[in-house]
This record gives C-alpha cells, sequence and structure tokens, in this order.
C-alpha cells in the first residue's frame, strides 16, 4: 500500500513536471509588472513632487519674505504688550525659516539621509512644514499691515489729535460752557495757547484783563447751529463775528460749523475758561453780549465760507 | 527613506521575477487552468509584493508571501469563474471557448485531467505537494489552513487521483 502510495506519487510529480514544461509564460512579464506599477505609482509619485516643489518654493517664499517677517516683528514689538503672543509666533517663523535656510543654503544638497530625516512632524508630516510656514507667515503678515495701517492713520490723521468726534462721541456741555478740555486726550490746543490762559481783548472797550466770554468749542461733524438754534430765533444783539484763517497746522478752523451758535441755555461763563480756540479767532466783544459759542470743527471740510458774519443772537433774556 | 524602499521593491522584483516566475506561473496555471489568467494573476502578486515591499525585506518572505497571493488569487480567479459560468449562456458545442487551447495542453495528460476533476483545496494540496515540493507547513501557510488539514486534503486528493486513473486504466 505504502509502495503503490510512493508510485502514484511519483507518477504524480512526473505528470504534473512534463505538463509544467508545456506551459511557457510570455516574455514581456517584467514590462507588464513594471507599467502596472508606474501606473499604480504614478498618483504617488505625483503627490511626491508637489509635496517636494511645495517645500522648495515655501522655503524660497520664506527667505524673500524675511526682511518683511523682521518688518512685521519690528512693528508688533512697537505696539506693545498684548503682542506678544504673535511675537512669540514671528520668532518661531524665523527661527524656522533661518534653520530651513541654512539647511537649504548651506550646502548639503544632494546629501540623501540628510534629506530624508523625519524633523519634529516626523516622516509623514514633514511636508506640512513649509505649509504651516507659510500660512503662519502669511498671517504674521497680514497682522502687520493692519496694526501698521492702524498707526499710520492714527499718526498722520490730524482730526485724531484735534478732535475729530464721530458722530457717536460729541462731548456734552459743561456748566462751564467747556466740552472738552485741554487735558483731553485727543484734545490739543495749538502752540501758544495755555488751556487757562484769558482770553482778552485789550483795547477795543478798553476793558484790558476783562474775559471773553466762554467759547466752548465743541466738535461736532455737523453745523451745530442747525441744530441747537434755529436759524428763525437769531434776532438780536450779539453778533459774533468769526473771521477764521486756515493755517497749516492741524488746527480747529472756522468754517460752516464754526459759526457761533448761542446754545439753547445762553450762559455767561466769565472765568476764562476757552478750551479750544484758534489764535486766528477773534471774536469781537460787545459788552453784554453773551457769546457761548459752540465752534463745531470738521478739518475736512473746506474753509469756504469762513468769513461769513452770522448774526445770531438768543432770544431769550441775557442777564450776565 | 521612501525612495530606498522603493528601490530595494524594484530590485526584488526583477530579482524574483527571474528566479520564480516562470514556476509560478506554472503553479497559477495549475490552479486557474489557463495560462493567461495565470500570467494575470501572478503580475498581480508581483504588484501586490512590490507594495507589501516595506513589510517584507525579505526574498524568502516575498517568495512565501508570493506564493500566498498566487493561491489566493487564483482562488478569487475560480471563484468568480464560478458565477460567470452560472450566469453566461453556455457555447455551442461546436465553438469552442477562449481557454480551450490553454486547457487542452493540460489536458494532455491523464493525471493532469484526473487533477483536473479534483476539489480545489485538495487540487491545490496535490499541486503545492508535488509541483511546489513545499513542506506540509510551508502548504498551510500557502492555504491559509492548519498541518492537519494539509494532511487530510492531500490523502484525500491522493485516493481520488488513484481511483480516477485506475478507472481510466
Amino acid at each position: 500500500m505504502m509502495r503503490q502510495d510512493r508510485d502514484y506519487e511519483d507518477v504524480l510529480r512526473r505528470a504534473l513536471a512534463a505538463a509544467a514544461e508545456s506551459i511557457e509564460p510570455g516574455g514581456d512579464g517584467l514590462q507588464r509588472i513594471r507599467h502596472r506599477l508606474d501606473s499604480g505609482r504614478s498618483p504617488r509619485s505625483a503627490f511626491s513632487g508637489f509635496a517636494e516643489s511645495l517645500d522648495l518654493h515655501g522655503t524660497r517664499l520664506l527667505v524673500r519674505l524675511d526682511p518683511l517677517i523682521e518688518g512685521a516683528r519690528g512693528a508688533l514689538r512697537r505696539t506693545g504688550p498684548l503682542s506678544r503672543p504673535l511675537l512669540a509666533l514671528a520668532g518661531f517663523i524665523a527661527g524656522l525659516f533661518s534653520q530651513r535656510g541654512r539647511r537649504r543654503v548651506g550646502g548639503h544638497r544632494g546629501r540623501r539621509g540628510h534629506a530624508s530625516r523625519p524633523g519634529r512632524l516626523g516622516s509623514a508630516g514633514a511636508w506640512l512644514k513649509p505649509v504651516f510656514a507659510a500660512s503662519a507667515a502669511v498671517a504674521i503678515v497680514v497682522v502687520g499691515v493692519v496694526i501698521l495701517n492702524h498707526e499710520t492713520g492714527t499718526l498722520i490723521n490730524p482730526a485724531n489729535n484735534i478732535g475729530t468726534a464721530s458722530p457717536g462721541s460729541r462731548p456734552s456741555s459743561s456748566p462751564t460752557g467747556g466740552g472738552r478740555t485741554a487735558s483731553s486726550k485727543r484734545w490739543k490746543l495749538p502752540l501758544g495757547i495755555s488751556p487757562t490762559q484769558p482770553f482778552t481783548e485789550p483795547g477795543q472797550h478798553g476793558n484790558v484783563g476783562s474775559t471773553m466770554p466762554a467759547v466752548a468749542c465743541t466738535a461736532t461733524p455737523k453745523p451745530a447751529a442747525k441744530k441747537t438754534a434755529p436759524a428763525g430765533k437769531a434776532t438780536t444783539t450779539p453778533t459774533p463775528t468769526v473771521s477764521g484763517t486756515a493755517t497749516g497746522t492741524p488746527t480747529p478752523q472756522p468754517s460752516d460749523t464754526n459759526i457761533p451758535t448761542p446754545t439753547p441755555t445762553n450762559t455767561w461763563d466769565s472765568g476764562g475758561t476757552a478750551t479750544a480756540t484758534t489764535a486766528a479767532m477773534s471774536i469781537p466783544y460787545h459788552a453784554g453780549a453773551p457769546a457761548v459759542v459752540e465752534c463745531g470743527t470738521t478739518p475736512k471740510t473746506k474753509t469756504t465760507k469762513t468769513t461769513k458774519t452770522p448774526t445770531l443772537a438768543p432770544t431769550s433774556t441775557q442777564t450776565p | 527613506m521612501t525612495h530606498a524602499v522603493e528601490w530595494d521593491a524594484d530590485r526584488a522584483v526583477t530579482a524574483i521575477y527571474t528566479d520564480h516566475y516562470r514556476s509560478l506561473v506554472r503553479l497559477a496555471a495549475f490552479l486557474v487552468r489557463d495560462t493567461s489568467t495565470a500570467e494575470e494573476v501572478v503580475q498581480d502578486s508581483f504588484v501586490a509584493m512590490h507594495g507589501a515591499w516595506r513589510r517584507l525585506r525579505d526574498t524568502d518572505k516575498a517568495l512565501s508571501y508570493l506564493r500566498q497571493s498566487v493561491v489566493n488569487r487564483s482562488r478569487s480567479v475560480l471563484r468568480h469563474r464560478m458565477v460567470v459560468d452560472k450566469n453566461t449562456p453556455k457555447p455551442p458545442p461546436d465553438m469552442p471557448s477562449a481557454e480551450h487551447g490553454a486547457i487542452i495542453q493540460l489536458e494532455r495528460s491523464a493525471v493532469v485531467s484526473a487533477l483536473r476533476s479534483l476539489p480545489e483545496r485538495q487540487r491545490e494540496a496535490l499541486v503545492l505537494r508535488y509541483y511546489g515540493d513545499l513542506s506540509e507547513a510551508q502548504i498551510a501557510s500557502v492555504m491559509g489552513i492548519s498541518r492537519g488539514a494539509v494532511k487530510s486534503h492531500t490523502a484525500r486528493a491522493m485516493s481520488a487521483l488513484r481511483a480516477v486513473l485506475e478507472r481510466d486504466s
């Protein structure tokens, strides 16, 4: 039985060998395999090529953005302590860039082992580094540009220093007739005028040293006269003449909005608290003429009607 | 790193192709009974081995992987062929099928024709044992069964083959 089995095994082995000899595969098997490998490898190779080009271009972009990054860092440093996280991020990006740039430029090209060494993100995430760096750099540049724009707008815009008030920030008149005082943050007097200097008109009435009625110049974007004093009621005597001349400095210039308007209260303020006026503004003093003048100042409006002499008079009784 | 692995895989594919491609095609041809299908099966196995080279990194492991892949893919081919044969109308007797020429080559021998009549697992066991000269452990690994199952399949296959050959003779 065992011998018979062995005979069958030998017969089977010889028969299989003889049958296999008749099977001859085609000679282009290796080409087919390589073709299949290439067709399956093409998406992967395209992705790896894209990642490598992204890495290279990201590094070049960072090299070109280096001065910009430094400028942004300086701007961020000027903005104060709130920008510390952004500064840290900028430092990280700059450090990353400098390391990468040194590695790129420093002559390690062609070293296979060095190029294939995985970074902090690992070998799989190595291509993420330039993407992250580029996006972070763009974000920093955008933030820096925004901050720079804000700063330059603050420095250049004279209205910010002179009292351009937004419609929502109209100062309310104080009982002393003053709107914003000189000690206000955004309200600066021109040179030569002290906040407490009494405003005198020597020689008009021989009343040297007498104080002028208070001139409350409040910053109003719209002509305040239209709101506070209807034109129909301005009938009588106090005639403050506003002769404004435009100066080079960003000073509150008399304009349409500089029309003296009597306030509804018509209060007198003899304390000489002229809070903001120009040296060129002269208001003739008429005895007993109360002139609580509200000078709205809009620096952007042209001073074409500065020589107007509006005749305004409060309708109420005026008792100094 | 990836380039190095791919380079090694390419080299391994070339080396194993040179040494074992023909035998693998013949093994697959015994299983699927079609030379062109056997070639496709072996080429697919080579592609799969190339993709798995990072895990293999050894020629012996790669050859074992190839054999196992060939057997599994041959099973898939036969399974697919069974489904196709069930759902397609049978050709007229005077019109030979496309596989007819390849099958004729294998049926030249009575032993091979008797082998065709065996169940799939028994045929695999016999081909791997007597054509591939694999041990029981290797056959068990390739077929994904235990050594006892290999012994059982081989013994049953031999008795069935003997019965067929004695009947024909």
